[in-house]
């Protein structure tokens, strides 16, 4: 144990010395003092609290995970490079301890500027908030949706495997019965491109209402403790078509919120009154994310933790609007305060930071400094590009998709399960909408990107390590 | 040997020829930029803006790749409905590639005309225009000779905040008007006063030295702090009181002038001397309203690149015919902006307008376009506007000119009052009972709010104007109940008395006071008729 503290101790001492640490802590310090004064909102003051929250901490966490993966890299190889790990080994001090250590104190270290800078930006901005004179509006708005933490509850999707296969089943046996050859569908290929075909349809279609239709979207799992003095917020984004078409516009319709509530009965039991209550029709902005406080009270709107939400559309002028599947609407519930979000924001920061220190640490383990560097830098590219080709091509899963595209997406997806996006350890934009970033949801990202994918990427390091002959490494140096 | 001295020198004399034409080729490069202004004049004068030097030293090729970057997130943060981070990634792009007009003049629309309209409240809405206006005040800094930033911008004052496209519009005027009525102290600045005044600090300390009164002054109340001294005048809208007493009055003009040309440079970019030329060119504007800017863009643009400015001149004329339909704001209280402003016609524009077509219609650029048929409509409006605003002398003057100068003007024998009710009446004549009921409140409406805002002549004439569009449909309708109006009188009482309960005490008193009057002078006529009446009565008895 001694010898591990000595290490960590002798890693940050060297650290503070090294001259890309300081060229980066001055970046730190200026993206503390400067950026919250130099960045330009919307002017509104939600929008301004909102671009300091993403950009602020996302600099922050930006630079100093550059800085972990540089002091990781160059703490572990130089020592290799300049023959001083040899001081070390013939110590009885096992290797693995040896690159523990200094894993160790490169991320306490940035742990520790971690700390710092939150709590900098933190204390900036209450100052703001304090001092700042904000109409009453103004007030509200910012309290409601960014200085809170809601929870997102999306609406339950249908099963549309089984939707397409039921769908699927019911064709054929009518056409059956209408005496047509249906000996195509026989052909187990066949049969499936007429189920994707279908599935397909249905998913395109599940959020489409034309002229004087309505659309319902259940919601499950809402908390079953809510008052009626708790706001629920309704988030949404509509299309006219799809969301891509230069047709978007100001459209009609009316919000309808299911009822289900409890009624104390003349005889003193209880029935579960249902009943429809519609909001006036508004004017709609499509592509373009709305978000209002549901004005109807808790107790009748939601009940046993369900809900049920439905738009009718009464827009004469438009073919049909469209809630894209995976767009809205929404349930926002406050389920924890801004400082609450904020620091499990940190946290997430923290374990990005202890990932690549993890996955730096172990390429250097194997690897001369600036190979080293640049395995992990374009590890975090990689990671950045594959997302990027994930989410930028729709539709990549088509019969009718470009071969490329497909490629591309699919490429990207076998990426994503390999390596590690840096952006996931980014949950500023969360933050920043006063969405929830969730115990679970930091459980599932500790789990799948530091236990699963990065811890067996710093033992096999820990072990090549260990394996590996230093002394040649000295000698070519 | 030899060989070997012969090559030197043929070498030697090549470099020296190529060296000699150099000299000349490089004068003449240097014409070429400077005729055609390759290299921007601000940035020689004043050297690249520190941000875009730095980015361009310390990214080099790698701007590009990161305004891609920034580019590809604005557009998908905008597909999302999330707008919060577009004003700073519109910033960033536009200081890596500041030379990428394109990119810059479809930020600041999309701010201006996409973003805007996705807010609900007005003044969301005008906050986004303002920074696509800001935007490409900026571009413009960066790209001082190309039309097509000063196209964009130009547009969105004249087509955004001009036009009623926009259910904000109104408010948009508004909030510009009171905006700039602030910075100028008064609704019609003194501009050759302005332009006159310093523009820059040196040259105010040239005015006022060390020792001169004003100095003084300025020392012993902040000691000489001209920037807290601006922060100030920006606070109050004018000289801080406590200074004010201590300087002379010229003194305090001269400081007043500098610092309101100083402010209106910082917020809207325009400088006086250019208002003043834009005004001498282009008649007396009125520098609240949104089509001025549009017209003073475009001026602007079509100096900065001659020859290239054919969408500037038609935007020119496009903004001079808005600007002649709506460029004048009359205010309920003068230089007190509310939202009881009427937008009049700027009959001042017409001769500009009228120039402006007949250089269009002769330039080769436009030898086929639609212009002679929108000059003659340009013309009618005209003639009936002067007309109906108590400028009779003038729309004599166009009128004349309508039937000298256009295609169809000999087939019109009227006279002018002829003509112009004729127009009046063509709209009668295909009118139904509503929108003859329509019009008639339209100009009984704008009558009364005339005399609510004091401009009496150019009301008794809409007045007149009206009662002649009764008569005539009165005439036409003769017998049809059905579709008969109300009494003219009954008519003209119950529109003043909608304006009287809804707008501010200074129109309302106005238009009452006017009214009383108006009842006074019919109480003694009918009197004086009843008295000669009875006169006439006792002479016969």
């Amino acid at each position: 144990m001694t010898a591990f503290l000595a290490i960590v101790k002798l890693t940050i001492r060297s650290a503070v010395r090294s001259h890309i640490f300081r060229l980066l802590l001055i970046l730190l310090l200026l993206s503390v003092f400067l950026l919250p004064f130099t960045l330009m909102g919307d002017g509104t003051p939600k929008g301004d609290v909102q671009i300091f929250l993403q950009y602020c901490l996302g600099f922050a966490g930006f630079i100093l995970c550059l800085s972990s993966v540089w002091l990781a890299c160059s703490e572990v190889s130089s020592d290799v490079e300049t023959a001083q790990i040899h001081m070390i080994v013939v110590k009885p001090v096992r290797r693995a301890v040896v690159l523990l250590g200094k894993y160790t104190g490169v991320v306490l270290i940035h742990l520790f500027l971690l700390l710092i800078a939150a709590t900098a930006f933190y204390a900036f901005l209450s100052f703001r908030l304090a001092s700042s004179e904000f109409s009453e509006q103004d007030r509200l708005l910012l309290n409601e949706q960014v200085l809170t933490a809601r929870a997102l509850y999306s609406p339950v999707r249908p099963d549309f495997n089984a939707l397409a296969q039921a769908e699927l089943d019911r064709r054929i046996k009518d056409a059956q019965e209408h005496g047509q050859n249906v000996s195509q569908y026989q052909d187990d290929q066949t049969r499936q491109e007429a189920f994707l075909e279908l599935r397909k349809e249905m998913i395109a279609t599940y959020g489409l209402t034309s002229e004087g239709e309505t659309v319902f979207w259940q919601f499950e799992g809402l908390p079953k403790d809510l008052t009626d003095d708790d706001i629920v917020f309704l988030r949404y984004t509509v299309y006219v078509n799809r969301y891509y078409t230069q047709d978007q516009n100001s459209v009609r319709g009316h919000w309808i919120f299911a009822a289900n509530y409890v009624r104390q009965d003349d005889l003193g039991g209880e029935t579960v009154v249902s009943d429809l209550m519609a909001l006036p029709e508004e004017d709609i902005l499509t592509s373009s994310q709305n978000e209002m406080a549901v004005p109807i009270r808790n107790s009748y709107f939601i009940y046993d933790g369900k809900a049920e939400v439905g738009f009718l559309n009464m827009d004469k002028n438009t073919a049909e609007l469209n809630f894209e599947e995976g767009k809205g609407p929404f349930l926002l519930i406050r389920e924890a305060g801004f400082f609450s979000n904020y620091c499990r924001a940190i946290l997430v920061l923290a374990i990005g930071i202890l990932s690549v220190t993890l996955l730096a640490s172990a390429v250097a383990a194997c690897m001369s400094l600036p190979i080293a560097i640049f395995f992990s830098a374009a590890y975090m590219l990689v990671g950045g590009l594959a997302n990027y080709l994930v989410t930028s091509i729709p539709d990549a899963l088509d019969f009718q998709a470009e071969y490329t595209g497909t490629f591309g997406y699919r490429f990207g997806d076998l990426l994503l399960n390999l390596i590690v996006p840096l952006q996931d350890f980014f949950v500023t934009g969360h933050l920043a909408n006063g969405e929830l970033v969730s115990f679970p949801f930091i459980g599932m990202l500790f789990a799948k990107d530091f236990v699963l994918r990065m811890l067996p990427v710093f033992l096999l390091g820990a072990w090549i390590y260990t394996r590996r002959e230093l002394a040649l490494v000295s000698k070519r140096g | 040997m030899k060989n070997r001295f012969t090559l030197f020198f043929a070498l030697l004399a090549g470099t020296l020829i190529l060296l000699v034409t150099n000299v000349f080729v490089q004068k003449r490069m240097a014409a070429i930029v400077q005729e055609d202004k390759l290299v921007d004049e601000n940035f020689a004068a004043d050297g690249t803006p520190p941000v875009v030097a730095f980015s361009t030293m310390a990214l080099g090729g790698f701007r590009g790749l990161i305004a891609d970057i920034l580019w590809i997130r604005a557009g998908d943060l905008q597909q999302k409905g999330k707008y919060y981070e577009l004003v700073q990634l519109s910033d960033w792009i536009l200081k890596l590639q500041p030379k990428f007009s394109a990119a810059a003049s479809h930020m600041g629309w999309n701010m201006a005309y996409n973003v805007s309209v996705a807010c609900k409240r007005p003044e969301d809405r005008w906050r986004w225009v303002r920074r696509g206006i800001q935007l490409m005040q900026d571009a413009i800094t960066m790209n001082p000779n190309d039309p097509n930033v000063y196209h964009e911008l130009a547009w969105i004052y004249q087509h955004k905040l001009g036009n009623v496209l926009d259910d904000a519009q109104r408010y948009y005027k508004e909030t510009m008007a009171r905006q700039l009525i602030f910075i100028y102290g008064k609704h019609y600045p003194d501009w050759e006063a302005w332009a006159a005044s310093p523009a820059t600090e040196e040259a105010l300390r040239e005015l006022f030295p060390a020792g001169h009164p004003a100095w003084t002054a300025i020392l012993e109340y902040n000691q000489g702090d001209l920037a807290r001294l601006f922060g100030e005048f920006q606070l109050n809208g004018g000289l801080p009181k406590e200074l004010k007493d201590k300087l002379s009055p010229e003194d305090a003009i001269v400081l007043d002038y500098y610092f309101r040309r100083k402010w209106l440079k910082k917020e809207w970019n325009v400088d006086p001397e250019t208002i003043l030329a834009v005004d001498k060119r282009y008649g007396g504007l009125d520098w609240l309203l949104p089509e001025s800017y549009g017209i003073y863009w475009a001026y602007v643009g079509m100096q900065r690149s001659p020859g290239k400015s054919l969408p500037l001149t038609r935007l020119t004329l496009q903004s001079l015919v808005a600007s002649f339909n709506y460029g004048r704001m009359l205010l309920p209280k003068e230089n007190e902006i509310s939202d009881f402003f009427l937008l009049v016609p700027n009959t001042g524009v017409i001769d500009a307008a009228r120039e402006l077509y007949k250089e269009v219609l002769t330039s080769q650029e436009y030898a086929h376009g639609p212009f002679e048929a929108l000059y003659e409509n340009f013309l009618i409006d005209s003639v009936v506007t002067l007309y109906t605003y108590s400028q009779k002398e003038q729309a004599a003057k166009l009128y004349q000119e309508l039937r000298n100068d256009t295609k169809n003007g000999n087939s019109k024998k009227m006279t002018l009052d002829q003509f112009v009710l004729n127009e009046w009446e063509d709209d009668i004549v295909s009118s139904d009972f509503k929108q003859i009921g329509n019009e008639l409140e339209g100009l009984l409406f704008t009558s009364c709010l005339l005399i609510g805002y004091g401009d009496r002549d150019a009301a008794a004439d809409h007045l007149a104007l009206a009662l002649r569009v009764y008569n005539g449909y009165k005439n036409k309708h003769e017998g049809y109940d059905r579709v008969s109006l109300p009494p003219f009188n009954e008519m003209k009482a119950r529109t003043a008395q909608a304006i009287i309960e809804n707008y501010p005490p200074e129109i309302a008193n106005r238009l009452r006071a006017e009214l009383e009057e108006d009842l006074k002078k019919q109480e003694q006529a009918a009197a004086e008729a009843s008295a000669s009446g009875a006169g006439q009565e006792a002479a016969g008895q």
